[in-house]
């Protein structure tokens, strides 16, 4: 072992000053985080800061031109979290263009947002927006992570405007199953993440501007007649042809919808939507035989997956939702959403103010902003719906052909071989958009602004009227006791 | 004025020398690895031995429930066989196209920037957006796909066939094609480092060019090939995005952490992120026992 040279380290000594050294920084990191800690401003427990003119955010706004002149602007943009599906830069050009204020949006998982709003305590964020399966964590963070609505800080949620799914659930959602059925929704899901802690009718909490009705998409060119059943995706002539979704909490309850309201699984003790770890392996067991014979193809894990198998014909028919109807369409591939006798599996989302922004009036401004007659007009070219569609607002923008289409489950003035030739009229119907236009339309969709007849050749919206879907919701979408052992029992299934 | 008053007159700050100058430079990585890595994946282990409790929460009390509820699971011990197994034939099949690549490189093309331009072409499939990379196997890969479409035409199948995606042997494919360039350039960099004039000791010492090839540019390019073998084991044991979406059923680690994740079990999704980080360790340690990488000196 030859002799240390003069400015020569050995590993030994390396290994005790690197230790030393690592020691230093973590006992550094620790002294660094309880200083930031008892530095931090207390967290803020409902709206607090003043705004010199309250009397004109209760105000009533037109639809193009919110009255912001009164409230000061702020100097950054607003910062938004949330869910791909609920922003668009169309969206954030049009609030822009009208308030002069720029969105700083990123689109993120649940998981990501609560870590980052735990690490952050929601500093530098003004919005979040999870869905409301999610939304348990934010409402219940100590300390608190979000702050709730108060409703007259949302001019357009008005009496008369919104929905009665949404004011009165309990008589409302998924009857044509029971009103057991509407009962256990509202008091499971609707009430306790639409209101703020028991404040209900007084703040939000989740205040819900998304909300859709998840079903079965399935291409024409390969199934010739309507689908009426989730069992559908499990008949063996779709052999290898059938994709479901990777998100395990939302497919477990798809498919234990199926078999429930299929009779072949008896009623859960709870609910369709939070089962017991028995009831849950059914229905992994059940999902696994039908793997195991080749019949599901494969799993989608977002959105443009799910688009994508669709347009390259991989699958014929996977769970869905008309977003996904609507841009496997854009790619001018014929697609449907159907009405199943299971009934649907429904979710909404919406927005939930930071306790840590600084732009609180602003925020509600872009809540109420979103609930507007042009969002509504361009959302439901997406394929969502907005819960103040009874407003007269909506009628006016987007006029009554189009919104008749869109919430009356009325047929377009025009016949269906006017708007796309040349086409069988099965495979037709399956290729309208209401925004926009693929290959087979003649024309983007001229929708008239004036009262007009309805072409008894014209096309629908698929599943019909707004009242129609919501009388059909087999299961509303909520987070599971035993979410862990939802996970479990998807990787079960998948190793399988 | 003798030299030393002199050199004492210049020298008007302390410098320091020798090992302390060693650690002085040493210090702002190793500060920046602890605060960065050491520190945060020790929070990870800690995390895992906390109890969980509801959505997003956990409690400060130490347990080892999670660890024993990913063991006792048969489960999760297939799937973690099912990653290491996948990670180590990409590694094994990566190690196979690279060699003869770097090869052709390092020896066949003399003019060093030949060799960087190729190499450069190399990259180009990496400047497209991952996503869009991975999506652009559908039409290759895919029941219409071109493949598809050469083996009927061919007469190899009757009709389409579903074997070449949503499976093992898809993610296997796509994993080599995205990791084998981190494979091709540490063998082609020990390579360039071989002095040709041992070949030609070798020949003169009456080696043939099959030991010649064994006994000096092999062995002197296996440094290359644990290195180039640590990054694409690594990076394909950490890699769940590819298959989840192009491999159709296969359940990796990764994935079950995610999905961990996503219910917001944190001490849970620790606990698998702790023993898939040991493994991972316990693997590339048994790598760098193979060959001294001290004269992987670039």
């Amino acid at each position: 072992m030859g002799e240390k040279r003069e400015g020569e380290i050995t590993r030994r000594s390396y290994l005790k000053y690197s230790a030393g050294l690592v020691a230093a920084a973590a006992i550094g990191a620790a002294a660094g985080y309880g200083v930031s800690e008892s530095m931090r401003p207390p967290a803020i427990v409902g709206p607090t800061q003043t705004v010199t003119v309250t009397q004109t955010a209760t105000a009533a706004v037109t639809p193009t031109a919110p009255a912001t002149t009164l409230l000061a602007k702020p100097k950054t943009p607003l910062v938004w979290m949330g869910g791909s599906w609920a922003i668009y830069p169309e969206v954030v050009d049009k609030w822009k263009a009208e308030t002069g204020i720029d969105v700083e949006w990123t689109a993120m998982a649940e998981s990501e947002m609560l870590s980052r709003m735990m690490a952050t305590r929601g500093y530098g964020i003004d919005l979040l927006h999870p869905e409301s399966a999610n939304a348990s964590p934010f409402i219940e963070a100590e300390p608190p992570i979000v702050q709730p609505i108060p409703v007259e800080k949302i001019p357009r949620w008005k009496a008369g405007d919104v929905a009665k799914m949404w004011t009165e659930p309990e008589t409302t959602i998924g009857m044509m199953f029971g009103s057991d059925n509407a009962e256990y929704i509202a008091r499971t899901v609707i009430k306790p993440y639409t209101w703020w802690k028991g404040r209900e009718g007084e703040a939000f909490a989740l205040i819900p501007r998304l909300y859709n009705f998840d079903s079965v998409c399935y291409n024409p060119e390969f199934i010739d007649h309507e689908v009426k059943s989730w069992g559908e995706m499990m008949d063996r002539q779709y052999k290898g042809k059938v994709s479901i979704q990777d998100v395990f909490v939302i497919a477990i309850n798809e498919w234990a919808n199926y078999l429930v309201r299929s009779g072949q699984m008896a009623k859960p003790e709870v609910g369709i939507n939070d089962l017991t770890p028995s009831e849950l392996n059914v229905v992994i067991d059940f999902l696994i035989k039908h793997k195991k014979a080749g019949q599901i193809k494969a799993l989608w894990s977002d959105y443009g997956a799910a688009v994508n198998f669709h347009t390259t014909r991989e699958v014929w028919i996977s769970d869905g939702w008309q977003p996904v109807e609507f841009s496997v369409r854009m790619a001018n591939v014929p697609a449907y959403y159907a009405e199943c006798d299971e009934g649907y599996r429904s979710w909404f989302s919406g927005e939930m103010p930071s306790v840590g922004t600084d732009k609180l009036e602003w925020c509600f401004r872009w809540i109420d902003f979103n609930l507007s007659g042009w969002y509504a007009g361009f959302i439901a070219g997406v394929g969502y719906s907005l819960p103040n569609y009874l407003s007269q607002e909506f009628k006016t923008e987007m006029g009554p052909e189009y919104y008749g289409w869109v919430y009356e489950g009325k047929r377009t003035y025009k016949p269906v071989s006017e708007i796309i030739p040349n086409k069988d009229e099965w495979i037709a119907r399956a290729l309208f958009l209401p925004v926009k236009k693929n290959e087979s339309m003649v024309a983007e969709y001229a929708w008239s602004k004036t009262p007009g007849t309805e072409s008894a050749d014209g096309t629908a919206r698929d599943g019909g009227s707004q009242d129609r879907h919501i009388n059909r919701i087999g299961t509303w979408q909520r987070w599971p006791k035993y979410a862990s052992e939802y996970a479990a029992g998807w990787d079960r299934f998948k190793a399988a | 004025m003798s030299q030393r008053a002199a050199s004492n007159r210049r020298r008007t700050f302390w410098v320091p020398t020798g090992a302390l100058a060693a650690y002085l430079t040493l210090a702002p990585g190793v500060i920046w690895v602890a605060l960065f890595l050491i520190v945060p994946l020790g929070f990870v282990t800690l995390i895992s031995f906390y109890t969980p409790v509801g959505a997003a929460g956990f409690k400060p009390v130490l347990t080892i429930g999670n660890y024993v509820t990913i063991f006792t699971n048969p489960t999760n011990i297939g799937i973690l066989l099912l990653t290491l197994r996948l990670s180590l034939t990409v590694t094994a099949i990566c190690i196979v196209l690279a060699y003869p690549v770097a090869y052709f490189l390092a020896t066949k093309i003399k003019n060093e920037a030949h060799q960087t331009l190729l190499l450069i072409f190399m990259l180009i499939p990496f400047w497209i957006d991952w996503t869009v990379r991975m999506l652009a196997w559908y039409p290759i890969l895919g029941r219409m796909g071109i493949i598809n479409a050469l083996f009927v035409q061919i007469g190899a199948l009757k009709e389409p066939s579903d074997l070449f995606i949503f499976n093992e042997l898809s993610a296997t494919f796509v994993m080599i094609q995205s990791y084998v360039l981190f494979m091709i350039a540490p063998i082609f960099l020990s390579m360039i480092k071989i002095d040709r004039s041992m070949l030609e000791a070798a020949d003169t010492l009456g080696a043939d060019k099959l030991r010649a090839f064994y006994h000096v540019t092999f062995k002197m390019s296996l440094p290359g090939i644990v290195i180039g073998s640590v990054f694409v084991f690594v990076m394909t044991m950490a890699d769940f995005a590819t298959p989840r979406l192009l491999g159709g059923f296969i359940q990796t680690i990764g994935l079950s952490i995610a999905y961990q994740m996503g219910v917001l079990n944190w001490p849970l999704a620790a606990a698998f992120s702790t023993i898939f980080l040991a493994l991972t360790v316990a693997i590339v340690y048994l790598m760098f026992r193979v060959v001294d990488i001290k004269r992987m000196i670039f």
